[in-house]
């Protein structure tokens, strides 16, 4: 199930500050709550992806292209 | 107990006071040790209208749970006051093996506070703890002092924290040093020290660490010694020390030569680490534990400075007495670092503040009739060498410039003119990066640095710096690989955000910061690992970081407690307003500028900062357990918006 329309991600991905829009976005869609937002702002990106494939909704190859990739590929990812 | 001897050591100068008090489970849990248990003592202990020089003003020593034992480079002290600089909140760290030696001592920290009625040095030898007459070592630099005292003590092997004669005479950017050579050069603390009357303190402990999982513990730290092994960062800083920045500063603009006017010139490479290191470096030597070992030692070994041996150099000290004073003769700046050193001086400020007065001389601000005939043209050693030594011995036009480059501007009458070359924010002078080519992450850590602003070892984003040495590392952290482009916008609030907090624990567990933030052979996660070995916790990672996070707030809010805030969050116009001009060929930074209006907006919401003030908001306060300080902040929120305050100019506090 997609997380995000295409529209959202490419919204997403075209923001030069992205990290805080795309975990706000997240937690509006229910895939983090207020507690997994904050300790993924805490933790850095890399953690959030391990939740993310953790929750299932990006495969094992999906994640290790977004660590590679960046997190363009992961919003894309997720509105696949 | 393990990691943490679990007591402080309280040492009233005024009384001869001596009181050991012990450190609880929850409070080493929530300060950790080094910067963050020293922030807590100075926000509860120091008033924020309290002069700074007033002897109820505290100073505080600290090391933190790994310090002392194997973890790769644990040997680091931070220093922390209120600063006389600034007039806000100050700390410094410093490399050496008094930090160990603390540890080894009993201690976790040290507060000091009164003043002694002469001159006096504390000797510290496990539980025996002395206040001893030095005023036969009052005037004398620190080299000479750490000598006299070993001798009286009959010991070579004590390790001692002196300040030279700067400190004694408040210079407000004095600073210390242990083992003669190891400076927390940054904020003044040694005015504060000098004056308490305190030259200095000697430690020798006989005690060790408590590990609570010794095994796993030294399988992590082999692990990150052989990591080092191979660390492409480890190599440079090993070889050719942090002078090895030099060649790479020309190249993308950021040297910062004549007061910033000018990023890069051709003779800056003379003074690179390699030239360094083929010329006049006379031997290696590293902190405690240290996997690294960049610490150099020169002996200048031709022209009028023949002779002269001293601990460095390193980048932020040449710089500003060198190429920011529009000195390139690498001899004249090897001297000027040994003469700061001597007199006990932050070289940073020390450059900064001649390099101010010389563009105030420059622009006609300032004739030979207020510098008392000295003239301050661009590169004149002779001119910089002499008032190195006036600024230390508040001297003539050296008294002036001895209360660093803002208040000069007042006593000097200089006005707003005055204080837009002064290179500043909340009173302290700009290390030697300029942020249109350094970056922009360290551009905004330079807007909002909670020891000052200004300051490049306080975010320390260093991931946009030698993170393209550790390809996929930003993307890993930052979700992203363009913020390791200096000049690109992307990721600059995350990447000061996470760095700052990552950085005040590495503070906190006193462990340096080339192995963790310029070197990226210890990530987040390996700290985290070899925390909870020594002590015995279960910390994660997040609440590593919140730490971290909570301890940037304090400071922060010591400084929103003094109405600094917002409009306060600045860094010096010219970085804003003045294209980087031309200086070398290939300089990559011709023409770019840096846009803090651009960066500042997204790295306050990581924070949580109130967009109007820019104090903590109170929602992430009470989240980091600072109910207090909320309640501290919450009737000063709307004085700071008042018309009165909004009219008032703040340079320094």
């Amino acid at each position: 199930m997609a997380v995000f329309t295409k529209t959202e991600a490419k919204r997403l991905a075209a923001i030069d500050e992205f990290y805080m829009p795309m975990l706000d976005a997240l937690k509006a869609k229910k895939v983090l709550d207020d507690t997994t937002h904050r300790r993924y702002l805490l933790m850095g990106y890399y953690r959030l992806v391990e939740y993310l494939e953790q929750k299932k909704l990006i495969t094992g190859k999906q994640a290790a292209e977004a660590l590679e990739k960046g997190f363009t590929s992961l919003v894309m990812s997720l509105a696949k | 107990m393990y990691g943490w001897t679990g007591q402080r050591l309280r040492v009233d100068l005024s009384t001869g006071t001596i009181t050991k008090e012990p450190l609880s489970y929850e409070y080493r849990r929530k300060w950790i040790g080094g910067r963050g248990m020293n922030s807590e003592v100075i926000y509860s202990e120091v008033p924020s209208n309290l002069d700074p020089l007033d002897p109820e003003a505290r100073v505080c020593f600290g090391v933190g749970p790994i310090s002392g034992t194997a973890a790769p480079a644990s040997g680091r002290v931070t220093v922390s006051c209120k600063s006389p600089l600034t007039g806000g909140f100050g700390d410094s760290n410093m490399g050496g093996h008094w930090g160990a030696e603390l540890k080894y001592a009993g201690y976790d920290q040290i507060i000091l506070q009164g003043k002694a009625k002469k001159p006096v040095y504390l000797w510290i030898d496990d539980d025996k703890v002395e206040i001893r007459d030095a005023r036969h070592l009052w005037g004398k630099f620190p080299r000479e002092a750490d000598q006299m005292i070993k001798e009286e003590l009959g010991d070579e092997d004590i390790h001692i924290v002196l300040i030279g004669p700067a400190g004694e005479n408040m210079v407000r950017f004095a600073c210390t040093f242990n083992d003669v050579y190891r400076a927390a050069g940054r904020t003044g603390h040694g005015a504060v020290i000098g004056s308490k009357n305190l030259k200095g303190i000697a430690v020798r402990g006989s005690g060790t660490v408590k590990i609570a999982r010794p095994k796993e513990f030294f399988d992590i730290c082999t692990r990150l010694r052989l990591k080092f092994k191979d660390d492409p960062m480890r190599k440079f800083l090993y070889e050719i020390g942090s002078l090895s920045l030099i060649n790479v500063a020309v190249h993308d603009g950021w040297i910062g030569a004549k007061n910033f006017q000018v990023g890069a010139h051709p003779d800056a490479h003379f003074m690179s680490g390699e030239e360094h290191s083929k010329t006049v470096l006379k031997h290696r030597e590293g902190c405690f534990s240290c996997p690294i070992c960049c610490g150099r030692f020169t002996e200048i070994k031709e022209g009028p400075y023949a002779g002269e041996y001293g601990g460095g150099p390193e980048y932020e000290h040449s710089v500003p007495t060198g190429p920011r004073v529009g000195v390139f003769e690498p001899n004249a700046i090897w001297h000027n670092m040994i003469l700061t050193n001597n007199y006990g001086m932050d070289g940073i400020e020390c450059g900064g503040t001649i390099a101010t007065a010389m563009e105030w001389y420059q622009r006609g601000l300032i004739t030979t009739k207020d510098t008392g005939g000295l003239e301050l043209e661009w590169g004149n050693q002779e001119v910089v060498s002499k008032l190195i030594g006036m600024m230390a011995m508040r001297e003539g036009f050296g008294d002036i410039l001895a209360d660093g480059a803002s208040r000069a501007a007042d006593r000097l009458g200089l006005g707003d003119e005055g204080h837009w070359y002064t290179m500043s924010t909340r009173g302290m002078t700009m290390p030697g990066d300029d942020p249109r080519g350094l970056g922009f992450a360290y551009g905004t850590g330079f807007a909002i640095g909670t020891r000052g602003g200004c300051d490049h070892l306080r975010a320390l984003p260093s991931l946009e710096l030698s993170g393209f040495m550790y390809p996929g590392l930003n993307t890993k952290i930052l979700g992203d690989e363009r913020p390791v482009k200096p000049t690109t916008l992307v990721g600059k609030g995350y990447c000061t955000f996470y760095e700052e907090n990552q950085k005040a624990m590495t503070d906190c567990l006193n462990v340096c910061c080339f192995t963790t933030h310029w070197s990226f052979a210890v990530l987040t996660a390996d700290q985290v690992e070899y925390f909870n070995a020594v002590t015995g916790m279960d910390i994660t990672e997040e609440e590593f970081q919140e730490i971290g996070e909570r301890i940037v707030n304090l400071e922060r809010a010591y400084w929103s407690r003094m109405l600094s805030g917002l409009r306060e969050d600045t860094i010096p116009e010219r970085f804003v307003k003045e294209p980087m001009p031309q200086g070398v060929p290939d300089q990559t930074n011709v023409g770019s500028t840096f846009p803090i209006q651009r960066t500042l907006p997204g790295y306050y919401k990581y924070r949580d900062y109130d967009p109007e003030t820019g104090f903590p908001s109170e929602r992430r306060l009470k989240k980091l357990g600072l109910d207090y300080v909320a309640k501290d902040l919450a009737p000063l929120r709307s004085k700071y918006l008042s018309e009165t305050e909004k009219k008032k100019k703040k340079y320094y506090y």
